[in-house]
């Protein structure tokens, strides 16, 4: 039974470099090589006194295995038994063989001796990690990494072993090189496929793999709110502190001057005209193509036809605000009602329009999984980047405000009937929105090549899900804890490393309660700064994910926190509370962003500074 | 597909024909097998295990029918010269038992192939018992993917104590020890005991002059094991696995070092060389992990024919006891004044030895007498380079997986082939292991006393004595041994044991905290 395997690390000592996952971490040009690995134990601060005893091959071998092994390897997750070696070089123990030799001229010394073995080296690794699973020591002429990925494999697939680290361990008097990797069957976000190429690539040039390869980048950013119109505008009420709720205007609905709305301030002829499509465009459409036209042109992409591109778009309502108007005529009459207002009921067909206007024809997908979409279209986006099937993803959502909704909310009875008050302990609900948020992700090999100055990359995302019920959320936060806890472990970060969280805080109580407890189970006692943008936006639904994430990104660009407006009274069971002003100045390196949709589909999206 | 059959061949053993083995086989013959139904016959005997109050149980009716399916599977696999699978009852459906037979009923089951789709197999079963159905229900059965059978079908042994295998058993029967005082000032100052080859010229052949001692020797043993195999060395599913601790380090000793000398010395060199002359066609492996080499060898090889990779693997492994071998044991302390004494309360250290073995593994059976190589496991102290594990218990790990791995109870091992160096503390260390691992009224030998330690082909003499053992159903006994000496006490063997030998467990244990344990058993 074969499984993915993955090189979750590697590391590359040769040349008095040492390299890790493709980033020099140390180099000492001039030293012999015995100063040399003496030079990389002091740098990396190791304490530990065996290392002394060993002789050059062990040093070699365990520094390239501690440096491998630092940071991101969870060695508790797997029982001793489960981790091995596997390890190779040409000349054996040659260097200490002839050091031995010498000595046996005088006085043989036993010291010297015991390491006259090359499986020594996997002996000091083990006993310094608790490793106790099977190990080997082959001999080739060179790194023979067709035969490593096949024997590797086979104790992985057999479940002989869990983790295994394995490579090339050679040194002979000046010569020497180790190259280790790490091999999991995790599919970490960094990772990269366990193959003999992905290994000979590495080896023959520490450099020419990176991890880095496998990151994505935000080239560009669109958004349509009822805050702004674009992403210019809406920092401009963000700074100002101005919300964007006011009286229901363009929908025509029963329930006006009974709640208020977050619409964006155009109207669907106005929308039109300024996007270049029929005036009976759905307004589910005419928002997507205005947020995903920005944030393709932020971008600065030459050609898009010559790229592999997609759109991954999300929304829930679809076409549903012309479906509705076609509904009440023809539930007077079946005979009456345009026809025309159906043909784009359907989710997909927003996304088709707009990836049409765009020029994106290699792929395009829509997703819908309530308030998380657009969030899960991101991280579909980065993962058909990762996965080199595509280069460049316009990734994020949309969504209209119809009577659909807003009857459905107001029957959930989830609706303040003032402006909400998220993360408040006397919230009263959310106020709905409409708007559509996109970022343009790219891979590490376009991004090179882009003039522009990127944003920043996408390092971590997760989706759970909180398996309580179809519209609440469980007290305890599961799904949204485990949103979060995974996203931070993928992007290799810690709680503390997260400098602002942009809440899903939409303001009911029972979402807010959930998200606290979630956020007290993770970062307590220290908490980032954080606050709901819904509470200048409205909660956007399937946009909600993709403006938000245009936020997050610009956040770390600008340095800037939002605040959560309407702010008064931190909730009784939390000992933290939200912004309640727009910062400036901040160091902002890493923001996470969460969506919590209905359904239990928990989102959480990481952002990293480059 | 039309099947042609015989009485004869449904005479075919049924235990030929089903995994399943005594006391669990509720079949006793095929009576037909074609394209429209499996039938088989068995009686209930009032030995049977799923007796109830002199009743056939529901779930030995339920087993019956399982195992009419699998015999009809067995003959199909038969029929193509596949081997046999296994498989489990994924589900059952539908399962009606009208009465249940009493001792000595007849049963003749009818099994009907309904579907088949991967690795699942539906089947509708009926059980009749004096022309009553008495039992009937569909069945899901998963086969499982056969894996291939691994059988040593040719080995060797070069020894002070012979040129084959079937002559060092020989002197092993007869009590031969190669142990002796040496006085060989090249080696060391002092004289020292070992069980050496009696001169260079031991090989007695010039045809292979040019080659060093260590390669001379690879090749002496390669040749005679492939005489009595038909493997093609040229074929590309034939691969040359070399163990070996020091290999030519030797040449250290005698010729100037220079980059050229150290590629001369390097292991696989040599492996290439011996590959070159016997015209192996796949790049050799070379496996050099302390005194577990050989025996990790076998694993290899036998992991390797298991995953398709390979048809056959020969096995060579040998070490030349030279000054830098012998000085540096000498160095620790660890040599014996005398000829080691494994297990004994008065033990106090190795005896080196030098030797060559070659075993050639393949999926393909040479005679019914071959032995199989059952499982294998390794596993790592992770407490000294030098000296082994206070506990034993990692030692215990390999032995239990592979015994796990090989379906075999510790009380179903027949005999032990341990590692018995005579140091204190690996005899003391491996004792522990095998009480832990519930073998310590098993019998237990240890060849060192004979053999020496032969490093890297030490795993390879051992394991070919305890297969010769198997096939001969004589265990040989502990040279050196006189009484007890480890905390754990375990059943030493001290005299030429005969018996019905099936399942023969061989350990191994070296520097750098490394265990291996590798299971044989006979058909």
């Amino acid at each position: 039974m074969s499984t993915e395997k993955y090189i979750t690390s590697s590391c590359c000592i040769s040349n008095n470099t040492v390299y890790k996952n493709g980033d020099l971490l140390f180099e000492n040009t001039n030293a012999d090589v015995a100063e040399f690995l003496l030079s990389v134990y002091e740098h990396f601060k190791i304490d530990y006194s065996r290392f002394y005893k060993m002789d050059n091959l062990s040093k070699l071998g365990w520094l390239a295995s501690e440096i491998l092994l630092k940071g991101g390897f969870k060695k508790e997750n797997y029982p001793p038994e489960t981790i091995g070696l596997i390890l190779s070089n040409a000349n054996s123990s040659l260097d200490t063989d002839q050091k031995y030799m010498a000595s046996v001229a005088d006085i043989p010394r036993s010291s010297l001796f015991v390491y006259t073995l090359p499986n020594i080296v996997s002996g000091e690794i083990c006993i310094r990690n608790n490793f106790k699973g099977e190990g080997a020591f082959f001999v080739f002429d060179t790194f023979n990494a067709d035969f490593i990925e096949n024997y590797v494999s086979s104790l992985l697939d057999n479940n002989i072993l869990q983790a295994c680290i394995c490579g090339w361990i050679e040194l002979l008097e000046d010569e020497y090189k180790a190259v280790l990797f790490l091999v999991e069957k995790l599919n970490d976000i960094k990772a990269i496929p366990f193959t003999k190429e992905q290994m000979n690539k590495i080896f023959d040039d520490k450099k020419n793999h990176s991890m880095k390869d496998q990151e994505v980048y935000i080239a560009g950013v669109g958004a349509i709110t009822a805050i702004g119109n674009n992403v210019a505008e809406c920092l401009a009420s963000f700074e100002k502190e101005c919300a964007g709720m006011a009286e229901i205007t363009f929908l025509d609905t029963i329930h006006r001057n009974k709640v208020p709305v977050a619409e964006v301030k155009l109207s669907n002829a106005e929308l039109a005209e300024m996007t270049g499509v029929f005036a009976d465009t759905s307004r589910t459409t005419l928002l997507s193509l205005m947020a995903a036209t920005e944030a393709l042109d932020d971008a600065g992409i030459d050609d898009i036809s010559t790229l592999r591109a997609g759109f991954v778009s999300a929304n829930t309502v679809g076409g549903m605000d012309k479906s509705e108007d076609f509904f009440i005529d023809f539930l007077k009459d079946n005979s009456k009602g345009k026809l025309r207002n159906v043909f784009d009921h359907e989710c997909g067909c927003v996304t088709q329009a707009t990836a049409d206007q765009l020029g994106i024809k290699d792929f395009m997908t829509t997703i819908n999984t309530a308030c998380s979409s657009s969030a899960n279209a991101i991280s579909y986006g980065a993962r058909l980047i990762k996965n080199d099937i595509l280069d460049v993803v316009v990734a994020g959502g949309t969504d209209a405000i119809t009577k659909f909704t807003l009857n459905g909310f107001n029957t959930l009875e989830i609706l303040d009937r003032n402006y909400c008050r998220p993360f408040d302990e006397n919230r009263q609900g959310l106020n709905l929105g409409e708007g559509a948020g996109y970022v343009v992700l790219v891979s590490a090999k376009l991004a090179k090549t882009l003039n522009k100055k990127l944003y920043c990359k996408l390092s971590g995302y997760n989706n759970s899900n909180d398996a309580y019920h179809q519209t609440a959320s469980s007290p305890d936060g599961t799904g949204s804890y485990l949103a979060m806890k995974l996203a931070l472990e993928k992007s290799g970060l810690l709680p503390s490393d997260i400098d602002y969280i942009n809440l899903h805080g939409t303001g009911t109580q029972n979402n807010d309660y959930a998200e606290g407890t979630a956020v007290k189970r993770l970062f307590d006692p220290s908490y980032p700064p954080m606050s709901s943008t819904k509470s200048f936006t409205g909660h956007t639904l399937g946009a909600s994910g993709g403006i938000e994430a245009v936020f997050s990104v610009l956040a770390i660009r600008h340095g800037i926190i939002y605040p959560n407006l309407r702010f008064e009274d931190q909730m009784r069971d939390f000992s933290f509370a939200p912004e309640k002003k727009f910062l400036t100045g901040q160091t902002i390196d890493h923001v996470m962003s969460n969506s919590f949709g209905f359904g239990g589909n928990c989102t959480s999206l990481i952002f990293s500074r480059i | 597909m039309a099947l042609n059959f015989t009485n004869k061949m449904l005479q075919k053993d049924i235990l030929s024909l089903i995994p399943h083995r005594p006391p669990f086989v509720l079949v006793d013959r095929l009576l037909r097998c074609d394209e429209h139904c499996t039938q088989t016959t068995f009686q209930v005997t009032d030995e049977n295990i799923l007796i109830v109050n002199g009743e056939f149980t529901e779930a030995g009716l339920m087993e019956n029918i399982a195992q009419t399916a699998a015999a009809g599977a067995g003959y199909v696999a038969m029929m193509e010269n596949k081997p046999i699978a296994g498989g489990y009852i994924a589900a059952v459906k539908n399962f009606v038992v009208f009465d249940l037979p009493k001792i000595n009923d007849e049963l003749v089951t009818e099994v009907k192939i309904e579907e088949q789709l991967f690795d699942m197999t539906v089947i509708s079963g009926t059980v009749t018992c004096n022309a009553k159905i008495i039992a009937q229900c569909e069945m899901n059965i998963f086969v499982k993917k056969a894996v291939p059978d691994v059988f040593i079908v040719s080995d060797n042994i070069l020894s002070p104590l012979g040129s084959t295998t079937f002559e060092n058993f020989a002197r092993l029967k007869e009590g031969v020890s190669g142990i002796r005082e040496c006085h060989d000032t090249a080696l060391a100052d002092e004289p020292f005991y070992a069980s050496l080859f009696a001169d260079k010229n031991d090989l007695k052949d010039d045809s292979i002059d040019e080659y060093t001692k260590f390669e001379q020797l690879l090749i002496a043993s390669i040749k005679d094991a492939l005489k009595s195999s038909s493997i093609d060395t040229g074929d590309e599913r034939t691969l040359l696995i070399i163990s070996s601790t020091k290999g030519n380090i030797s040449l250290l000793e005698t010729e100037k070092n220079s980059p050229a000398l150290q590629k001369r010395i390097a292991l696989h060199t040599s492996a290439k060389l011996v590959a070159a002359y016997f015209g192996f066609i796949n790049q050799p492996l070379v496996i050099s992990n302390a005194c577990i080499s050989g025996v990790m060898a076998i694993i290899t090889g036998m992991r390797l024919i298991q995953a398709g990779r390979y048809s056959n693997v020969v096995i060579a492994g040998a070490d030349a006891i030279s000054k830098f071998v012998l000085s540096g044991f000498q160095s620790f302390q660890a040599v014996s004044p005398r000829a080691c004494r494994p297990f004994d309360v008065n033990r106090d250290g190795i005896t080196l030895g030098e030797g060559a073995a070659t075993i050639v593994l393949s999926s393909r059976q040479n005679d019914s007498t071959d032995i199989k190589v059952m499982g294998g496991a390794v596993s790592n102290d992770a407490n000294h380079i030098s000296a082994p594990s206070r506990t034993g218990e990692e030692l215990n790990y390999a032995i239990t997986k592979t015994l796990d791995d090989a379906h075999v109870l510790p009380c179903d091992v027949d005999f032990i082939s341990a590692h018995g160096t005579a140091t204190l503390y690996n005899d003391e260390m491996e004792a522990k292991a095998l009480t832990l691992a519930n073998l310590q009224t098993i019998p237990v030998n240890s060849l060192k006393g004979y053999y020496g330690h032969t490093l890297g082909a030490a795993g390879l003499i051992e394991s070919i004595i305890s297969i010769q053992s198997l096939k001969e159903n004589m265990i040989i006994p502990t040279a050196g041994f006189q009484k007890t000496g480890t905390p754990d006490p375990i059943n030493i063997c001290t005299d030429l044991l005969t018996g019905k030998f099936k399942n023969c467990l061989k350990t191994a244990s070296g520097f750098g905290g490394c265990n291996a344990a590798v299971l044989f058993s006979k058909q």
